[in-house]
């Protein structure tokens, strides 16, 4: 007999997840208390979520608007762009109806009774429909259509009193639409009373106020349950910074998906491997802790102060949070994938991880890998990875803490470049950027450290070494180009140390590492000055403020960049081992890209 | 070894310190030449009585840890003052305070990783939670209703890591027993949370000589135990409205002072910090050797008379 599954409510998460798993060739029955949603109105729907409703074919014949700039606006802080969003507004009843006749299509069969001998069970109720777990973590959330423009999503936040630790911030946004009609949402957490004529704003409103309740209060332990597991808003799953819960919806159903195709017979087993996923797939978000509360208001109070700082630490980290996105690897280009190099990278992400998220889930976002695409980024685990292929094979999983040291400690370098010209806020209080970027700094190099002197012992001296190093030259304001080259030197060197005892072939691949780093500011340079998106998500006159810039001009840059590159090249036909070789020469080819892209002269 | 102890500290400070880029060694040295306490490197001395075992490098080492965390510190804490002086970033700028304390504790690392892998393991994992103490520190800002749980929490991770350090370094050192580098360990975190009470009921004093100026953490919001103590009787409210104004300056001290007087909040506090710093001693009592039991008491008992 084919197992069966039975799903529970059919809104975006249900309706995903039923669609998915009828097409792997399971009886699934859905039922839906077509509950009234009241007028339908525009969701954003981020990126990866987008390519998965695309590749299932949900969007066909859909009206998909695309955007790609967020304007972002944290308390009384400038507004910032965010751009490469990659996104899209849909309409909620249209995404709907294509779900409901791609579910009628899959063979779902929609029942109104209860399970008969199904052996999965999905709850996919949407919000409000299990007991809250705090105050903090659940509100309600008001949409509306206007008639008015917008040319790009606008994300802002409104708070009464940045200095209560117990006031929890509300979360605007407005929606591009199309026929000038746009949609406004607000999420309120807390419970301190709303009044939707708030809703009214400068714009003549088209349609009533859509309201629901909304709950952030995920934690991997609710989602589970004796004989259940939960998806999307019942489960908490939404964002509690921006109010989204779409992209979360389908990304947990798919891993309930997953996770039930995984262990078809094995109800069990399908619920523990599911719970398992959550708990990376939301690292950072929502860590359960006695602190949550107050750590959620921390995050928010960076976030809001630290709203107009453009280095690329709390760039990032904004991303992170209010984006589905991690740092996700300095650049995206993608080097060819080598599947001997995935169970030491995925060892090296659940190491980096696993020591920060409980105590800085803001940090552990950061360092969550947004795709399954573990081994193809450009980051300086990869080199290090790379390097460790000098001994022949492939690399050894037990400096796998070596590599995550390497990456939590280039995250707390990027957190000391600071800008030039901070300014502490007036009055009293704790100057939240400032105190964020010293304390999430030591966090990071001192766990580093931890990390190395558990792992690999012989090592601290030259680990502690490279701190002092990049220390030193930062204060001494040495040339950039020397910083990011001895950034990337150490994980090439130390990665060759630990492989080989043959010091001709360490120095050849330290040199690599060395012009790697080099590579990778002036690709930065090259794509600030061209206007485009840097891998640090920088502004040239960003990058000029905090003196990490070649100060070249675009052509020098460009020349010297696609110099190094040659020379890298060179040195690579130096290493016996080939696959060492290519893959250094891999991670050397994506980093200079933004340069030599297109115009790659084959050796 | 005829110099004595405390000035080989030193010694060995300026030398690791002369190893710092010029750019930031004044903020870093004229710390060492004003040493405060040394409250660190005593209690590592302590730890080694009759071993033979030189205690300077280590000394130095947790003592150069204790001027790292201390440049980081003022920065967060938007200190003006330390050891009678004006704070490093007020001389120098954030960013090159924040690089000196950085360099401080990868030249710590060094001589960690120069005294063996034991060392090195123990600097990073206490500098990782004295991070995450400073962390629960600063997030509870604003919070009148901190409870006394979570309260010691913080003060543990920040201050009750730094003082065990020194007990866990002195235990390696000395090739002390399983047993016994634990009793160390357990002491030093115990005094250490002694002390941070004691140095909360500080933060209130008024008018008196002391090296940091009055009431810099109630300006930020982070209240310390007499406080919070006072604030769990604080019945009609005012002691609240008084933390929470935003025109708090120095001139609500004295008002301060009088309520958490009033509510009892000093009382409270010394009597927790008292509970604790006996504790400490109690669980010397669990020492075999004599003679390390008497060194530790002794550093443990002319500690508190400082700030009592």
């Amino acid at each position: 007999m084919t197992p069966g599954v039975f799903v529970v409510g059919a809104g975006p998460a249900g309706s995903v997840a039923a669609v998915a798993l009828a097409r792997q060739g399971l009886t699934v029955q859905v039922v839906d208390h077509d509950a009234d949603r009241g007028e339908s109105h525009d969701l954003l729907v981020n990126a990866p979520t987008l390519a998965t409703l695309d590749s299932m074919g949900v969007l066909t014949g859909l009206r998909v608007r695309p955007v790609d700039e967020m304007e972002i606006q944290l308390g009384r802080a400038r507004p910032r762009v965010l751009s490469g969003l990659g996104g899209a507004v849909v309409d909620r009843d249209q995404l709907r109806w294509n779900l409901h006749a791609l579910m009628a299509d899959a063979g779902v069969e929609r029942v109104s009774g209860l399970p008969k001998g199904s052996c999965h069970l999905i709850i996919a109720t949407g919000a409000g429909t299990r007991p809250s777990t705090s105050v903090y973590s659940t509100g309600r959330t008001y949409a509306r259509t206007f008639a008015g423009h917008a040319d790009r999503v606008v994300l802002r936040s409104v708070t009464p009193n940045a200095d209560d630790p117990r006031q929890m911030p509300s979360f605007l946004r407005v929606l591009p639409g199309d026929d000038g009609v746009l949609t406004v949402t607000l999420t309120v957490l807390g419970d301190h009373e709303f009044d939707p004529a708030m809703l009214a704003g400068p714009f003549e409103p088209v349609g009533p106020v859509v309201s629901g309740p909304v709950d952030t209060g995920f934690s991997p332990d609710l989602a589970v349950g004796p004989d259940w597991m939960r998806i999307g808003d019942v489960a908490g799953l939404v964002n509690p910074f921006t109010g989204d819960g779409l992209g979360h919806a389908v990304e947990s159903a798919m891993l309930a998906v997953r996770s039930i195709v995984d262990h078809k017979a094995d109800p069990a087993a399908a619920r523990s491997a599911y719970r398992r996923r959550l708990g990376s797939a939301f690292v950072g978000y929502f860590e359960t802790a006695r602190h949550a509360a107050r750590r959620y208001h921390l995050a928010w109070r960076i976030l809001e102060s630290a709203a107009e700082d453009d280095g690329p630490f709390f760039v990032k980290g904004h991303r992170a949070i209010l984006l589905p996105e991690g740092i996700g690897g300095l650049a995206t280009e993608r080097m060819p994938r080598d599947w001997s190099m995935v169970p030491f990278l995925t060892a090296c992400d659940e190491v980096a991880v696993s020591t920060v998220r409980h105590e800085w889930p803001f940090l552990a976002r950061l360092l969550a890998d947004e795709g399954s695409g573990a081994g193809q980024q450009v980051r300086p685990a990869l080199l290090f990875a790379s390097a460790l292929t000098a001994s022949g094979g492939p690399p050894d999983v037990g400096y796998a803490p070596v590599g995550a040291a390497i990456e939590l400690a280039t995250l707390g370098t990027l957190a000391f470049l600071s800008p030039s010209g901070h300014r502490p806020p007036p009055g009293r209080g704790i100057d939240w950027t400032m105190a964020t970027t010293v304390l999430a700094g030591d966090f990071l190099l001192s766990q580093a450290s931890r990390l190395v002197a558990a792992a690999a012992p012989d090592c601290s001296w030259a680990f502690a070494e490279w701190l002092a190093e990049l220390t030193a030259m930062r204060a001494t304001r040495a040339p950039a180009t020397a910083l990011f080259g001895a950034l990337f030197e150490f994980p090439a060197r130390i990665g060759a140390q630990l492989a080989t005892t043959d010091p001709a072939v360490v120095r050849v691949v330290r040199d690599i590492g060395h012009h790697c780093g080099e590579m990778f500011l002036l690709g930065e340079d090259v794509l600030a000055l061209r206007g485009e998106r840097t891998r640090l998500d920088l502004t040239a006159a960003g990058m000029a403020d905090r003196g990490i810039s070649s100060t070249l001009g675009l052509a020098a840059a460009e020349l010297s960049c696609a110099d190094t590159h040659r020379r890298t090249r060179e040195a690579a036909a130096k290493i016996p081992h080939l696959r060492c070789a290519r893959l250094l020469l891999g991670f050397a080819d994506a980093v200079a890209a933004p340069v030599t892209n297109g115009k790659e002269d084959q050796p | 070894m005829s110099r004595p102890y405390e000035h080989r500290v030193t010694d060995r400070l300026n030398a690791a310190a002369s190893e710092l880029d010029e750019s930031v060694r004044p903020l870093v040295s004229r710390l060492i030449d004003q040493p405060g306490k040394r409250l660190r490197s005593t209690l590592l001395a302590a730890c080694v009585p009759g071993t033979g075992v030189d205690p300077a490098p280590l000394g130095a080492l947790v003592e150069l840890v204790h001027v790292a965390s201390l440049l980081h510190d003022d920065i967060i804490d938007r200190a003006a003052v330390r050891r009678g002086l004006p704070a490093a970033h007020v001389v120098a700028g954030e960013e090159r305070a924040t690089l000196a304390g950085l360099a401080c504790f990868a030249l710590a690392g060094k001589l960690a990783a120069d005294l063996g892998p034991g060392v090195s393991m123990a600097v990073s994992a206490a500098v990782a939670e004295l991070s995450v103490g400073e962390l629960l520190d600063v997030q509870r800002a604003f919070d009148t209703e901190l409870s006394i749980e979570d309260y010691l929490e913080l003060v543990t991770r920040k201050t009750g890591e730094l003082f065990r350090l020194p007990c866990v370094l002195g235990a390696l050192a000395a090739g002390a027993d399983r047993a016994t580098a634990a009793v160390l360990a357990e002491f030093g975190l115990e005094l250490g949370v002694a002390f941070q009470i004691m140095d909360d009921c500080l933060d209130l004093r008024v008018g008196q000589d002391v090296d940091k100026p009055v009431g810099t953490d109630h300006q930020l919001g982070l209240f310390g135990a007499p406080t919070l103590f006072a604030l769990r009787v604080d019945e009609d409210g005012s002691l609240r409205r008084t933390l929470l104004s935003s025109s708090f300056g120095a001139h609500d001290m004295p008002g301060v002072r009088s309520m958490v007087l009033d509510r009892g909040g000093f009382a409270s506090a010394t009597h927790l910090a008292r509970e604790r710093h006996a504790n400490a001693l109690v669980i010397l009592n669990r020492l075999e050797d004599e003679d390390l039991r008497a060194s530790l008491r002794t550093v443990g008992m002319a500690m508190w008379q400082d700030v009592t």
